[in-house]
């Protein structure tokens, strides 16, 4: 068995497990992602975009280029699935 | 004649839920700005129909009622939307993809749940067509008649 891979192993380790200390607690509404952006969506979500569902209005209006992106994605696994086992 | 998979209660009761299945996916489409929902789970749904009927009716059945020449252009359909959408949006003088920019109506927050839901509907179609081409491209093998 070889002693320097684990050595590292147990010290990545050591770190990690120090760092979970200095994060949010589990459902913590004082969790930085609940604090920076969220609030000014939830209060002029609906006046700036004209939806009512929070959900609808960040996928498709605040990270419409992400949701851009996902379409993409599934249209090219259709194009990979099409061309490696033919056309039906 | 294709041979019949399924008896005859499984067969009837395919054939009466698709036409709800299908209603369903079209609620949660058009109300994807309103409830929760949306393109990516509306568009599910539709091919959970139609592998429905693979499933209980046979796969030629299927294939017969979603063709194959309306699905291809289909699977591009929500790509190009977004694409559509977003250059129109940059020619009435917002960002790509700022809705509201667009000047069809008085209420700006009208327009923003119009092309919202325009783009819904174009990842919905894309959706559906993929997950249905995916379903026969696996099921049916080379040596199929079709």
């Amino acid at each position: 068995m070889k002693l320097a891979p684990l050595i590292v192993v147990l010290i990545i380790g050591a770190t990690l497990a120090i760092a979970v200390a200095g994060m949010p607690a589990f459902g913590s509404s004082d969790a930085p992602a609940y604090t920076h952006v969220v609030p000014r969506y939830l209060e002029k979500g609906v006046e700036e975009t004209g939806v009512s569902n929070i959900v609808t209005a960040i996928v498709v209006y605040y990270r419409g280029y992400d949701t851009f992106g996902e379409v993409t994605v599934i249209f090219t696994a259709g194009i990979a699935v099409i061309a490696l086992l033919g056309r039906e | 004649m294709p041979e019949l998979f399924e008896d005859v209660i499984v067969r009837t009761i395919a054939r009466l839920l698709t036409p709800f299945i299908q209603l369903f996916a079209l609620y949660i489409l058009m109300h994807g700005h309103a409830t929760p929902g949306g393109g990516f789970q509306a568009g599910v749904i539709m091919a959970a129909s139609f592998i429905l009927i693979a499933i209980a009716l046979g796969l030629q059945e299927a294939k017969d009622r979603v063709k194959q020449k309306v699905r291809l252009p289909m699977e591009s359909f929500g790509p190009l939307t977004f694409v559509v959408i977003g250059i129109i949006c940059i020619a009435c003088g917002g960002y790509y993809l700022q809705y509201t920019t667009v000047p069809l109506l008085p209420s700006l927050q009208a327009v923003g749940a119009i092309l919202i839901s325009a783009v819904e509907v174009g990842i919905g179609v894309t959706v559906m067509a993929m997950v249905t081409t995916i379903f026969f491209s696996m099921a049916g093998g080379k040596h199929d008649t079709n």
